[in-house]
């Protein structure tokens, strides 16, 4: 299976307890793998859980959960942003 | 060459114009952290002093900002700037102190491409965005945005561009500690709305 590298940041890197890791997975797209991720249970099922806000990016670019994954891809979970 | 001594949560963004054959383009590369050497062998527009969006721990001096912004630039009439500040209260809570967090590569892309879509939209000469992370108190300064341009109006309305866009796209994330604890920041609904008001449907909620 590809492997792409996972990113957290801000609460969801303090529910999962890290800030990166490497996955294998075989999801087709941004959804199925957070879908993965919510599979895996606690840590991840809480804060990435349906119903909470949860933004992503793919290779440090804002996108969709419909964008389509890519092995070796950097993929970040945080939520919604409050800089400035 | 070009040399950077970068402290650790330090990150900057170069333009670099490069040419070859005739042809030239524009090579964004971000450091972060540590000491860099950054190659301009035969370039001859380095715009090193034309870096356009700094993330940093350390404070800015405005009036230092601006003079580089408009240095030599006979053409600037304008210069319009906008300074976020940490407040003592939010939401009903004191503050003792702010911590900002960011995603390292991505901010700098996401900001320069805020102010590539400011560059699109007005006729603005130069802008250019400090933000600070780490721990910041009551007082201190967060954010600087400046924009200069031949006239006042597209100044005022790509400084406002700029921020409203920056507060829904760009990758930082604000903890707070409180007398009750720590608490994240939310985001707030009033942000979307402002950039609707550009006409952009972003979501960040």
């Amino acid at each position: 299976m590809p492997t792409v590298t996972l990113r957290f940041f801000a609460s969801i890197r303090e529910a999962v307890g890290h800030g990166s890791e490497e996955c294998q997975t075989a999801a087709p797209d941004l959804a199925g793998l957070r879908d993965e991720l919510i599979a895996r249970g606690a840590p991840y099922a809480d804060s990435l859980a349906r119903g909470r806000s949860v933004r992503v990016a793919l290779d440090q670019v804002m996108c969709s959960e419909a964008q389509a994954l890519r092995p070796g891809a950097e993929v970040a979970f945080f939520p919604p942003v409050t800089g400035g | 060459m070009v040399f950077l001594d970068l402290s650790p949560a330090t990150s900057v963004a170069v333009q670099v114009l490069r040419k070859r054959r005739g042809k030239a383009w524009w090579w964004l590369k971000t450091y972060v952290g540590g000491s860099h050497r950054v190659a301009c062998r035969k370039c001859h527009n380095c715009t090193m002093d034309k870096q356009r969006v700094a993330i940093q721990t350390e404070d800015f001096n405005l009036t230092d900002e601006v003079a580089r912004l408009r240095a030599g630039d006979t053409r600037v009439g304008a210069v319009c700037s906008f300074i976020g500040t940490v407040r003592d209260r939010n939401d009903g809570c004191a503050v003792a102190t702010l911590e900002l967090e960011h995603y390292p590569g991505m901010t700098e892309k996401a900001i320069e491409a805020i102010l590539d879509a400011a560059h699109s939209r007005f006729d603005i000469q130069a802008c250019r965005v400090v933000h600070r992370v780490g721990v910041l108190q009551p007082l201190d300064q967060i954010v600087l945005v400046a924009v200069s341009s031949s006239h006042r109006g597209q100044s005022f309305q790509a400084c406002e561009f700029i921020m409203d866009y920056l507060k829904t796209q760009a990758p930082f994330w604000k903890k707070e500690q409180t007398p009750q604890g720590a608490r994240w920041v939310d985001a707030r609904v009033a942000d979307d709305a402002a950039l609707q008001r550009w006409g952009i449907a972003a979501s960040n909620g």
